[in-house]
């Protein structure tokens, strides 16, 4: 127990700081709301619309799949490295990559087929 | 040996990627019901699969996954719910032609990652199931864009899960710094040596691992998405959500448990390591679970949300079984997910069938159905009767069994009576959705619908063992001890 005093410590001062700021900023600050103040910040220019419109994304689904293939291509390295040795415990690990590849050219197949990556 | 091991799984990726390819080869297949039938047909295949790999036990993939009796009994649970679910999703019009590929993909993912995170023996293993299952999830409930109750269902699960499993990963992170090993097997060894030290650290870790596990079976405190997430998601996503997750996430905590917290000794008896005092905790946790379900659906008027709630409640007396680690507790969890697995579907498919009927799913649209549509009032009945625990039915020989396991224990009484005590209050809110059936009048004109046969079929697929299970169990229970003892 005596072990875990200091972080009690800690956790009290934080507190009690977090609590101070917040506590004299509600005191000492002025408060002075006018329209501008209240309004949406959009970098110094006048809000305009609504916030809670569509927008086209069609580069979110290209940036995930990139993401998606770059992982595949890291975990390519590692099974190089150790594939050598473990060809003596039988050809376990060359299954296993080829099933994984498999899937991916599986979902690769079907991104093409989607026409995921025609972006007009 | 482990792919061996992992045949049922192989089986399910290689259907799903066949249906990948299909669907982007052959579009046409989506506007009949093609996908839907070949998720039952994968189900099938990997339940075969699974018969055959039942008597490969052991770790396997370099320890980070174990085949066992229970790893058995939970994939025959996710491939029939994850069939029943498609079978049930067959005449839904929520998940019309538009989604139903997708949806029938996204479905067998989603069981891919039951099973990974039911049978993980690692929490690399479990962290990377419980992911799978909850990235899925969440397009699945948002899976009718056009709803703004289907959008906030996916948000809100969303916001919860990354919170839970940012919880679980940080103390996953210190049960790491505690025993030096993410393995379960070796961290029931570093227990062993660490001998009760650093006990604070030690709860804290498991407090905070247990919110992934509290969140994917939502229970308290982490239940909170459950009606929000149930109301909004289309019926056939909610019907399996209360089933396939929830099972998956028992099933993670029981391995858990079994593997990394305790120890077998020579009679097949569990024993928790020294040093570590989980019954209590988990006797809390259960009846504060028990107790917020069953009051909170008290009030409710949609009958999704009873639903959802009634499972929060449920959850409870299945943790039940977890404060006292006999092997006649385990069983009767394992009999229960069953009965629960089939009451809790049938309930979920009346559901389905109205909201279909009269475009949403309050208690006053179930109002005079029972007459005007007499085959569905009385399933509905039965399966709400098995859900309060009305003898002859399935559900009093489920909570019968967790509760007489638990009295076995000296020092649970209270909990057993405090099950009881919340069973009778379930009665008040699963009649109310029965008397809107039989005992009020609908308002304006009657709308009643013949049911199809394959409706039929289905419901009393599910209505025959809820009542059959009740009245001849002893097959089950024995089948469910030898899955224990194995």
């Amino acid at each position: 127990m005596a072990e875990l005093v200091p972080i009690a410590i800690l956790l009290g001062i934080s507190l009690l700081l977090c609590s101070g700021i917040l506590l004299v900023t509600q005191i000492l600050g002025p408060k002075n709301p006018v329209p501008a103040k209240l309004g949406t910040y959009e970098c110094g220019v006048k809000p305009e619309g609504g916030a809670h419109i569509p927008f086209k994304s069609s580069f979110y689904l290209i940036a995930v799949l990139f993401l998606l293939f770059d992982v595949e291509a890291a975990f390519f390295l590692p099974w190089a490295l150790v594939y050598k040795e473990s060809l003596s415990e039988g050809p376990a690990l060359l299954w296993a990559m080829l099933i994984y590849m498999g899937l991916m050219a599986v979902g690769l197949i079907y991104i093409l087929r989607k026409k995921i990556l025609r972006l007009t | 040996m482990s792919l061996k091991a992992f045949l049922p799984e192989l089986t399910l990726v290689g259907f799903l990627s066949a249906l990948f390819l299909l669907d982007g080869f052959v579009p046409k297949l989506r506007e009949n019901r093609f996908p839907l039938v070949w998720v039952m047909v994968s189900c099938l295949g990997a339940a075969l699969a699974t018969k055959a790999a039942s008597n490969l036990t052991g770790p396997f993939f370099n320890g980070m996954v174990l085949s066992n009796g229970l790893s058995t009994f939970f994939r025959y649970f996710f491939f029939f719910s994850c069939g029943a679910t498609a079978y049930l999703t067959l005449s839904s019009k929520e998940i019309d032609s538009r989604g139903r590929s997708e949806f029938s993909i996204l479905l067998l993912c989603l069981t891919f990652g039951l099973s990974l995170m039911a049978l993980s023996n690692h929490f690399l293993m479990l962290y990377i199931g419980i992911e799978t299952v909850s990235i899925i999830s969440f397009v699945l409930a948002g899976f009718s864009r056009e709803s703004l109750r289907s959008n906030e269902a996916s948000f809100k699960y969303l916001v919860y899960g990354a919170v839970s499993s940012g919880l679980m990963i940080f103390g996953i992170s210190l049960i790491y710094g505690y025993t030096g090993t993410l393995a379960y097997p070796q961290i029931a060894e570093a227990l062993v040596k660490n001998n009760g030290a650093h006990p604070y650290v030690f709860y804290l870790a498991l407090f905070l691992v247990y919110a992934g596990f509290a969140y994917k079976i939502s229970s308290f405190p982490f239940h909170f998405w459950t009606p929000d997430v149930y109301e909004g998601a289309p019926t056939p996503v909610a019907t399996f959500f209360s089933v396939g997750p929830k099972a998956a996430g028992f099933g993670a905590l029981l391995h858990f448990i079994l593997t990394a917290l305790s120890q077998k000794d020579g009679n097949g008896q569990w024993t928790m390591i020294p040093g570590i005092q989980l019954a209590p905790i988990l006797a809390v946790l259960s009846a504060t679970t028990m107790v917020v379900g069953n009051l909170s659906a008290i009030a409710q008027t949609n009958v999704k949300r009873i639903l959802a709630f009634s499972s929060i409640a449920h959850v409870g007396y299945v943790l039940m079984g977890f404060v006292v680690m006999t092997p006649a507790a385990f069983s009767s969890i394992i009999f229960y997910l069953i009965v629960y697995c089939a009451m809790n579907l049938g309930a979920f498919w009346v559901v389905g069938i109205v909201t279909d009927l009269q475009g949403n799913d309050d208690v006053s649209s179930f109002r005079g159905l029972g007459w005007n549509m007499p085959f569905l009032g009385v399933c509905m009945a039965i399966f709400l009767f098995s859900l309060t625990g009305i003898p002859l039915f399935s559900g009093f020989i489920g909570k019968f069994l967790l509760f007489g396991a638990l009295i076995q224990v000296p020092g649970y009484l209270w909990l057993a009576l405090l099950g009881v005590l919340n069973s009778v209050v379930s009665l008040y809110y699963y009649m109310k959705i029965l008397k809107a059936m039989w005992l009020e009048r609908p308002e304006g004109e009657v709308k009643a619908l013949r049911l199809p046969l394959t409706q039929i079929v289905g419901l009393l697929g599910l209505a025959v063992p809820t009542i059959v299970l009740g009245l001849f169990f002893s097959p089950v229970l024995e089948l469910a001890q030898k899955w224990v003892a194995q």
